[in-house]
Protein backbone atom coordinates (compact mmCIF):
# COMPACT_ATOMS: atom_id res chain seq x y z
CA UNK A 1 0.00 0.00 0.00
CA UNK A 2 2.82 2.40 0.86
CA UNK A 3 5.17 1.19 -1.89
CA UNK A 4 5.18 4.69 -3.45
CA UNK A 5 6.97 5.95 -0.34
CA UNK A 6 9.91 3.58 -0.73
CA UNK A 7 13.02 4.98 -2.42
CA UNK A 8 13.46 3.85 -6.02
CA UNK A 9 16.37 6.13 -6.94
CA UNK A 10 19.56 4.04 -6.52
CA UNK A 11 21.64 7.17 -5.76
CA UNK A 12 19.28 8.52 -3.13
CA UNK A 13 20.15 8.12 0.54
CA UNK A 14 17.55 6.40 2.72
CA UNK A 15 15.25 8.54 4.84
CA UNK A 16 16.80 9.35 8.23
CA UNK A 17 15.08 7.18 10.84
CA UNK A 18 12.25 4.70 10.41
CA UNK A 19 9.59 4.95 7.72
CA UNK A 20 6.98 4.80 10.51
CA UNK A 21 8.18 8.09 12.02
CA UNK A 22 7.88 9.74 8.61
CA UNK A 23 4.31 8.53 8.24
CA UNK A 24 3.63 10.00 11.68
CA UNK A 25 5.30 13.28 10.64
CA UNK A 26 3.15 13.49 7.49
CA UNK A 27 0.03 12.84 9.56
CA UNK A 28 1.00 15.53 12.10
CA UNK A 29 1.76 18.06 9.36
CA UNK A 30 -1.62 17.33 7.75
CA UNK A 31 -3.46 17.92 11.04
CA UNK A 32 -1.59 21.19 11.69
CA UNK A 33 -2.27 22.38 8.13
CA UNK A 34 -6.00 22.21 8.90
CA UNK A 35 -5.41 24.51 11.88
CA UNK A 36 -3.30 26.90 9.77
CA UNK A 37 -5.90 27.10 7.01
CA UNK A 38 -8.74 27.55 9.51
CA UNK A 39 -6.73 30.31 11.25
CA UNK A 40 -6.16 32.03 7.90
CA UNK A 41 -9.84 31.94 6.93
CA UNK A 42 -11.04 33.14 10.35
CA UNK A 43 -8.52 35.99 10.31
CA UNK A 44 -9.72 36.93 6.85
CA UNK A 45 -13.24 37.34 8.22
CA UNK A 46 -12.17 39.20 11.40
CA UNK A 47 -9.25 41.50 10.48
CA UNK A 48 -10.01 44.16 13.12
CA UNK A 49 -10.31 41.62 15.93
CA UNK A 50 -7.02 39.97 14.99
CA UNK A 51 -5.25 43.32 14.61
CA UNK A 52 -6.45 44.42 18.06
CA UNK A 53 -5.53 41.12 19.73
CA UNK A 54 -2.10 41.18 18.07
CA UNK A 55 -1.23 44.31 20.08
CA UNK A 56 -1.48 42.28 23.31
CA UNK A 57 0.75 39.40 22.20
CA UNK A 58 4.11 39.00 23.89
CA UNK A 59 6.45 39.05 20.89
CA UNK A 60 9.51 38.76 23.12
CA UNK A 61 8.22 35.43 24.43
CA UNK A 62 7.59 34.31 20.85
CA UNK A 63 11.12 35.27 19.84
CA UNK A 64 12.74 33.58 22.85
CA UNK A 65 10.75 30.42 22.12
CA UNK A 66 11.83 30.48 18.49
CA UNK A 67 15.49 30.90 19.41
CA UNK A 68 15.19 28.12 22.02
CA UNK A 69 13.62 25.62 19.60
CA UNK A 70 16.08 26.40 16.78
CA UNK A 71 18.98 26.00 19.22
CA UNK A 72 17.49 22.76 20.50
CA UNK A 73 17.23 21.48 16.91
CA UNK A 74 20.89 22.41 16.34
CA UNK A 75 21.92 20.40 19.40
CA UNK A 76 19.93 17.44 18.06
CA UNK A 77 21.82 17.73 14.74
CA UNK A 78 25.08 17.63 16.72
CA UNK A 79 23.83 14.51 18.53
CA UNK A 80 23.17 12.78 15.19
CA UNK A 81 26.61 13.80 13.91
CA UNK A 82 28.17 12.44 17.12
CA UNK A 83 26.51 9.03 16.79
CA UNK A 84 27.56 8.88 13.12
CA UNK A 85 31.12 9.14 14.48
CA UNK A 86 30.35 6.33 16.93
CA UNK A 87 30.47 8.74 19.90
CA UNK A 88 27.54 7.43 21.92
CA UNK A 89 28.28 9.36 25.12
CA UNK A 90 28.75 12.60 23.23
CA UNK A 91 25.45 11.96 21.45
CA UNK A 92 23.75 11.67 24.85
CA UNK A 93 25.36 14.92 26.04
CA UNK A 94 24.14 16.83 22.95
CA UNK A 95 20.64 15.44 23.46
CA UNK A 96 20.71 16.64 27.07
CA UNK A 97 21.63 20.12 25.84
CA UNK A 98 18.71 19.90 23.42
CA UNK A 99 16.41 19.01 26.32
CA UNK A 100 17.72 21.98 28.29
CA UNK A 101 16.92 24.33 25.39
CA UNK A 102 13.49 22.70 25.12
CA UNK A 103 12.96 23.40 28.84
CA UNK A 104 13.51 27.09 28.10
CA UNK A 105 10.65 26.83 25.60
CA UNK A 106 8.43 25.12 28.20
CA UNK A 107 9.15 27.73 30.90
CA UNK A 108 8.61 30.70 28.56
CA UNK A 109 5.39 29.17 27.19
CA UNK A 110 3.99 28.70 30.71
CA UNK A 111 5.05 32.27 31.58
CA UNK A 112 3.32 33.57 28.43
CA UNK A 113 0.13 31.61 29.17
CA UNK A 114 0.02 32.87 32.76
CA UNK A 115 0.65 36.45 31.63
CA UNK A 116 -2.05 36.25 28.95
CA UNK A 117 -4.57 34.73 31.34
CA UNK A 118 -3.73 37.24 34.09
CA UNK A 119 -4.75 39.98 31.62
CA UNK A 120 -8.16 38.31 31.45
CA UNK A 121 -7.83 36.59 28.09
CA UNK A 122 -8.91 33.00 27.72
CA UNK A 123 -10.03 30.55 25.08
CA UNK A 124 -13.55 31.99 25.47
CA UNK A 125 -12.57 35.67 24.95
CA UNK A 126 -12.94 35.66 21.17
CA UNK A 127 -12.10 33.59 18.12
CA UNK A 128 -8.52 34.92 17.98
CA UNK A 129 -7.74 33.73 21.49
CA UNK A 130 -9.49 30.44 20.79
CA UNK A 131 -7.05 29.84 17.92
CA UNK A 132 -4.10 31.28 19.86
CA UNK A 133 -4.61 28.86 22.75
CA UNK A 134 -5.62 25.93 20.55
CA UNK A 135 -2.70 26.21 18.11
CA UNK A 136 -0.06 27.00 20.72
CA UNK A 137 -1.25 24.38 23.20
CA UNK A 138 -1.51 21.68 20.53
CA UNK A 139 2.05 22.50 19.51
CA UNK A 140 3.12 22.65 23.16
CA UNK A 141 1.82 19.10 23.63
CA UNK A 142 4.00 18.01 20.70
CA UNK A 143 7.01 19.68 22.31
CA UNK A 144 6.38 17.65 25.47
CA UNK A 145 6.02 14.41 23.46
CA UNK A 146 9.23 15.26 21.58
CA UNK A 147 11.04 15.88 24.87
CA UNK A 148 9.99 12.45 26.15
CA UNK A 149 11.34 10.93 22.91
CA UNK A 150 14.64 12.80 23.17
CA UNK A 151 14.99 11.82 26.83
CA UNK A 152 14.46 8.14 25.99
CA UNK A 153 16.95 8.31 23.10
CA UNK A 154 19.47 10.10 25.33
CA UNK A 155 19.18 7.40 28.00
CA UNK A 156 19.69 4.66 25.40
CA UNK A 157 22.66 6.50 23.89
CA UNK A 158 24.21 6.88 27.34
CA UNK A 159 23.87 3.12 27.86
CA UNK A 160 25.66 2.59 24.53
CA UNK A 161 22.64 1.07 22.78
CA UNK A 162 23.36 3.01 19.57
CA UNK A 163 26.42 2.69 17.38
CA UNK A 164 27.71 3.74 13.98
CA UNK A 165 25.94 0.67 12.54
CA UNK A 166 22.61 1.21 14.31
CA UNK A 167 21.44 4.76 14.99
CA UNK A 168 18.03 4.72 13.37
CA UNK A 169 16.42 5.47 16.76
CA UNK A 170 18.47 8.66 17.12
CA UNK A 171 17.49 9.78 13.62
CA UNK A 172 13.82 9.02 14.24
CA UNK A 173 13.77 11.11 17.41
CA UNK A 174 15.70 13.87 15.63
CA UNK A 175 13.28 13.91 12.67
CA UNK A 176 10.28 14.24 14.99
CA UNK A 177 11.99 17.07 16.88
CA UNK A 178 12.79 18.95 13.66
CA UNK A 179 9.13 18.61 12.65
CA UNK A 180 8.16 20.27 15.97
CA UNK A 181 10.61 23.06 15.13
CA UNK A 182 9.25 23.43 11.58
CA UNK A 183 5.70 23.75 12.91
CA UNK A 184 6.77 26.41 15.41
CA UNK A 185 8.45 28.42 12.64
CA UNK A 186 5.09 28.54 10.84
CA UNK A 187 3.08 29.30 14.02
CA UNK A 188 5.52 32.04 15.00
CA UNK A 189 5.20 33.82 11.65
CA UNK A 190 1.46 33.25 11.45
CA UNK A 191 0.60 34.49 14.97
CA UNK A 192 3.43 36.77 16.12
CA UNK A 193 4.78 38.38 12.93
CA UNK A 194 2.08 38.74 10.26
CA UNK A 195 -0.47 41.32 11.34
CA UNK B 1 24.12 29.05 -1.08
CA UNK B 2 23.55 25.30 -1.23
CA UNK B 3 26.82 24.86 -3.16
CA UNK B 4 28.70 26.90 -0.57
CA UNK B 5 27.16 24.94 2.31
CA UNK B 6 27.95 21.60 0.67
CA UNK B 7 31.67 22.50 0.69
CA UNK B 8 31.71 22.80 4.50
CA UNK B 9 32.13 19.90 6.89
CA UNK B 10 28.89 18.73 8.58
CA UNK B 11 29.55 20.57 11.88
CA UNK B 12 30.45 23.84 10.15
CA UNK B 13 27.39 23.52 7.92
CA UNK B 14 25.02 22.84 10.82
CA UNK B 15 26.47 25.74 12.82
CA UNK B 16 26.14 28.16 9.92
CA UNK B 17 22.54 27.08 9.26
CA UNK B 18 21.75 27.43 12.98
CA UNK B 19 23.11 31.01 13.02
CA UNK B 20 21.19 31.85 9.82
CA UNK B 21 17.96 30.53 11.37
CA UNK B 22 18.52 32.57 14.54
CA UNK B 23 19.18 35.68 12.47
CA UNK B 24 16.04 35.08 10.39
CA UNK B 25 13.94 34.84 13.58
CA UNK B 26 15.30 38.16 14.86
CA UNK B 27 14.75 39.80 11.45
CA UNK B 28 11.14 38.54 11.45
CA UNK B 29 10.41 40.17 14.82
CA UNK B 30 12.09 43.44 13.77
CA UNK B 31 9.98 43.40 10.60
CA UNK B 32 6.81 43.00 12.64
CA UNK B 33 7.79 46.02 14.74
CA UNK B 34 8.92 48.38 11.99
CA UNK B 35 6.60 47.45 9.14
CA UNK B 36 2.98 48.47 8.99
CA UNK B 37 0.68 45.54 8.46
CA UNK B 38 0.15 44.79 4.80
CA UNK B 39 1.37 43.04 1.72
CA UNK B 40 5.07 43.88 2.13
CA UNK B 41 5.21 42.41 5.62
CA UNK B 42 3.27 39.37 4.43
CA UNK B 43 5.55 38.73 1.45
CA UNK B 44 8.70 39.18 3.55
CA UNK B 45 7.27 36.83 6.19
CA UNK B 46 6.48 34.19 3.56
CA UNK B 47 10.01 34.58 2.16
CA UNK B 48 11.41 34.00 5.67
CA UNK B 49 9.11 30.99 6.09
CA UNK B 50 10.35 29.46 2.82
CA UNK B 51 14.01 30.17 3.67
CA UNK B 52 13.82 28.78 7.20
CA UNK B 53 11.73 25.80 6.13
CA UNK B 54 14.14 24.88 3.34
CA UNK B 55 17.20 25.26 5.58
CA UNK B 56 15.59 23.06 8.23
CA UNK B 57 14.49 20.40 5.75
CA UNK B 58 17.75 20.28 3.79
CA UNK B 59 20.34 20.62 6.53
CA UNK B 60 18.74 19.70 9.86
CA UNK B 61 16.39 16.96 8.65
CA UNK B 62 19.00 15.86 6.07
CA UNK B 63 16.45 15.53 3.28
CA UNK B 64 18.56 17.02 0.49
CA UNK B 65 20.04 13.66 -0.52
CA UNK B 66 16.98 11.43 0.00
CA UNK B 67 14.61 10.38 -2.79
CA UNK B 68 13.25 13.41 -4.64
CA UNK B 69 9.59 12.67 -3.93
CA UNK B 70 10.18 12.91 -0.18
CA UNK B 71 12.15 16.13 -0.56
CA UNK B 72 9.47 17.65 -2.80
CA UNK B 73 6.65 16.53 -0.52
CA UNK B 74 8.18 18.20 2.52
CA UNK B 75 9.22 21.35 0.62
CA UNK B 76 5.72 21.62 -0.84
CA UNK B 77 4.30 21.87 2.68
CA UNK B 78 5.98 25.22 3.39
CA UNK B 79 5.25 26.48 -0.13
CA UNK B 80 1.54 25.61 0.12
CA UNK B 81 1.20 27.26 3.55
CA UNK B 82 3.01 30.35 2.21
CA UNK B 83 0.83 30.50 -0.91
CA UNK B 84 -2.28 30.11 1.20
CA UNK B 85 -1.28 33.10 3.36
CA UNK B 86 -0.79 35.27 0.27
CA UNK B 87 -4.05 34.02 -1.23
CA UNK B 88 -5.93 34.72 2.02
CA UNK B 89 -4.58 38.29 1.96
CA UNK B 90 -5.96 38.94 -1.52
CA UNK B 91 -9.27 37.27 -0.75
CA UNK B 92 -9.74 39.65 2.19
Amino acid sequence: MFSFLVDKDPNAKPLPGDLAIWLLILAELAVFSIFFIAYGFVRMDNPEMFAEAYQHLNRLAGLINTLALITSSYFVVRAVLAIKNNQSKECSVWLNWALLAAMVFVVVRIWEYSETMSLGYSVHTNVFYMFYFLLSFFHFAHVLIGMVMLFAVSRKAKRGSYSIDDYSGVESGASYWHMVDLLWIIIFLLVYVIH
Amino acid sequence: MSNFLSQLNPIQRATLVWLALLAAAVVAVLMSIFFESGLVLLLLSVAILLFKGQMLLDHFMELRHVAKHWHRLMSAYCIIIGLFLVLAHFMN
